[in-house]
């Protein structure tokens, strides 16, 4: 024990659990309380009790079903594009040392860049008739095309999602293998053993333990994505079927002034949300090695 | 309702004479209208002499919905710095940004969490409800009765047609009405030898023709906003007095009609290939281009349309059930200027707030406003005003005529009805909502609201 008395301790961690305690729990109580009402205006005037109707409303509503379905399909392409990308491209441009500096600008650039710009952006591209890639078409002689259909819209607004994070995944994925020790490799290379061979024997078995970290962040940030989505398909657009659970849930509350179930949607989303980490946690513990 | 058409009527009759000749001028009406020039009234030169009160510098917050694209940002922003200048004494902060379903959310949560500004441009429908009964906004009653000469330059009927509906009291003060119709690019029309879709007929025609030469007949986009064509469906299928009726029960036949509309529209190919995935000011471009022949919007969205020349406005036509008089339109003022309860007791800011109001709301600003809107009903006896554009001009007619005119569903049906409705129109535009299910369900939300 470094500090004989616990109150430095204490003084340090005070204004996170402040913090904590304000915003993060107090919040989810109020909505646990809120959830058990019917408030029909934001401002959360003539509130009525109406017991657990709202999460008998929740197991009813079709949209819902839809959002929690389209929320794991964000998560399943999200964990092989976004995690699978990131962890090609370090891979490549480990091999590369001289260039590491400037990919690491380059592929991390996305992720500062602010989602509201990267989704007017992306409506822009995918606009039917002035958007990039239908104009790309035109020039080409071809057709242009819906690009946010009803069957390929979620897929369409994975593709800015998936873009902006590869960058954060690429640069801890890349930091992993800078940690390898470098006689590692040296031994395999006196051993003949190829570059793909290192890859597959030393590379990926070392960084196993950044690759799971990368899949925990992933998996609970995609549960949380919100802005992209809100920007590029708000309402669920189209005919609300792009829906996440995020996107529902403040919909409910800001537009539709259901502020009520709005915050049984949010009991639900942090109760999911729980349930999954403890899942993931469980499926990537930890092994040393 | 009949009431603020003849105030329209009587309010339009100097902007039509002026629009009329606006065509015979040097110079382009359209440029003088948008052009941001705030006038020092003769009030506010008065006021420049006044010493600020206490001689210490008064901070006023200030919101409305001048923000973003909207047309009059520049004029009140430029209001503003002149207001300023004008008095030393009193700083303004302002918080504009564009209206949306979010916007309103936002100021609702302000009031709410005590972050109210010290004075609002904000609506004066069912919107404003919270405000009021949450005791947030000030009448106009307890202004005047310190402020006596507060608003006194507001027509009757303005201020009549701006009233709480549920207390029936004045608490803000409305700056200009507006109106909607279908913009029509005329050269499109004339190219295909169609009429403009002065009745039912003529618009199916047009629909027909135009989707068959590959142009777009509406500019839409029914997954943002869908909010005129639900008014304007419901407008030629009931008229005003069907629209206009709160009992949902009574009409819902006519409900019905119009939202099984979008379907039928829909079929034709009346709307774009993205109506359900684009966005309005998307579609609006899509209208500039020439790529469509038909927008329906409002007023302000006049002097957004480039190519004013080519540019009519017609009303939205009957469905020729006889119920709805051609004339008749969506108009009416919505909007208008709060002071809020909390600058009101601050000694400090009530009378820079009341300044800031009377500034914004002097005759000469309205009619600037006015201008900038692209014509609607001035809240005051702004006599004849120059530089109104051909298509203002047009607009301003078409609301002068108007037999009768009601304002807009979202102004009294609940947020949460019409949020609901707004979700279904795509939905039901493609087929898969049954349009009696879906009124049927907006009639109990409705219900369970009152």
């Amino acid at each position: 024990m470094i500090y004989k008395s616990k109150k430095i301790i204490w003084m340090f961690l005070l204004p996170t659990i402040i913090f904590v305690l304000l915003f993060l729990y107090l919040p989810f109580i109020v909505s646990v309380f809120n959830s058990l009402y019917d408030i029909p205006n934001i401002t959360g005037i003539d509130k009525n009790f109406v017991g657990l109707k709202n999460y008998k409303d929740l197991f009813t509503d079709p949209i819902i079903l839809s959002a929690v379905k389209n929320t794991f399909i964000m998560i399943l392409l999200t964990v092989i594009f976004e995690v699978g990308l990131a962890i090609v491209l370090a891979l490549l441009v480990d091999t590369t040392k001289a260039a590491q500096k400037f990919y690491r600008t380059v592929f991390f650039f996305p992720v500062v860049i602010s989602a509201t710009a990267i989704g007017l952006m992306f409506i822009l591209f995918y606009d039917y008739n002035i958007g990039l890639l239908n104009q790309m078409l035109i020039k080409l002689g071809r057709e242009p095309k819906l690009w946010m259909e009803e069957g390929k819209a979620l897929l369409m607004l994975a593709v800015p999602i998936v873009w902006q994070y590869i960058g954060f995944y690429f640069v801890i994925i890349l930091t992993g293998i800078a940690t390898i020790p470098e006689d590692i490799y040296e031994s395999a290379y006196l051993e003949g053993a190829t570059g793909f061979q290192k890859i597959i024997y030393i590379t990926l078995p070392l960084i196993r333990g950044v690759i799971k970290t990368c899949l925990i962040l992933v998996i609970t940030g995609t549960f949380k994505v919100f802005d992209l989505a809100w920007t590029i398909a708000p309402r669920g657009m189209p005919n609300e079927t792009t829906y996440l659970l995020g996107t529902y849930q403040y919909k409910t509350v800001y537009e539709a002034s259901r502020v009520g179930y709005g915050c049984t949607i949010a009991v639900f989303i942090v109760v999911l949300g729980f349930l999954i980490s403890i899942a993931v946690n469980k499926l990537f513990k930890q092994e040393t090695i | 309702m009949k009431k603020f058409s003849k105030v329209l009527a009587a309010s339009l009759v100097g902007t039509m004479m002026v629009a009329s000749l606006a065509g015979c001028g040097g110079q382009k009406a359209a440029d003088t209208a948008s052009e941001p020039t705030p006038v020092e009234t003769e009030e506010v030169k008065e006021e420049t002499t006044e010493p600020a009160k206490g001689g210490e510098e008064v901070t006023i917050r200030t919101v409305s919905m001048f923000g973003g694209t909207d047309p009059m940002t520049g004029i009140y922003s430029a209001s503003i710095e002149e207001f300023m200048k004008s008095n030393p004494g009193i700083k303004v902060e302002d918080e504009s940004a564009t209206a949306d379903e979010q916007w309103k959310s936002k100021v609702l949560i302000d009031f709410s969490a005590g972050n109210e500004p010290d004075v609002i441009f904000f609506f004066t429908d069912v919107n404003s409800q919270s405000l009021v009964e949450q005791n947030k906004v000030v009448s106009l009653d307890e202004i005047k009765a310190e402020y006596p000469e507060y608003a006194s330059n507001i027509s009757a009927a303005a201020m009549d047609s701006a009233k709480y509906a549920g207390d029936g009291k004045n608490y803000a003060v409305p700056v200009r009405g507006y109106y909607e119709g279908i913009f029509c690019n005329k050269a499109l029309f004339d190219k295909y030898g169609l009429e403009l879709p002065t009745t039912w007929e003529n618009l199916e025609k047009a629909v027909k023709t135009f989707k068959e030469n590959d142009v777009t007949p509406f500019a839409a986009a029914l997954g943002h906003i869908p909010h005129y064509f639900i008014e304007h469906f419901l407008l030629a299928e009931g008229g005003v007095k069907e629209h206009s009726n709160k009992d949902l029960t009574a009409v819902k036949d006519t409900w019905v009609k119009a939202l099984t509309m979008f379907k039928t529209f829909n079929d034709m190919g009346a709307f774009p290939i993205d109506t359900a995935t684009s966005k309005h000011e998307l579609q609006q471009q899509a209208f500039n281009d020439g790529k469509a022949a038909m927008f329906l919007d409002g007023n302000w969205v006049t002097n957004g349309l480039t190519d004013q020349e080519n540019t009519v406005i017609v009303p939205m036509p009957s469905t020729g059930n006889g119920k709805k008089d051609p004339s008749e339109i969506i108009a009416g003022f919505s909007s208008g200027y709060y002071i809020t309860k909390k600058a009101w007791d601050d000694p400090a800011k009530r009378d820079a707030a009341v300044k800031f109001v009377e500034n914004m709301t002097s005759t000469d600003l309205i009619r600037e406003f006015v201008l900038a809107a692209g014509g609607g009903a001035p809240a005051a006896d702004i006599g004849a005003i120059e530089g109104l554009s051909k298509l203002a001009g047009e607009g301003a007619k078409m609301a002068g005529q108007a037999k009768a005119c009601d304002s807009a569903v979202d102004g009294w049906l609940s947020k949460q009805a019409w949020d609901y409705l707004l979700s279904k129109v795509p939905v039901i535009a493609i087929g898969k909502e049954d349009p009696t299910a879906v009124v049927d369900k907006v009639i109990e939300i409705q219900s369970s609201n009152k």
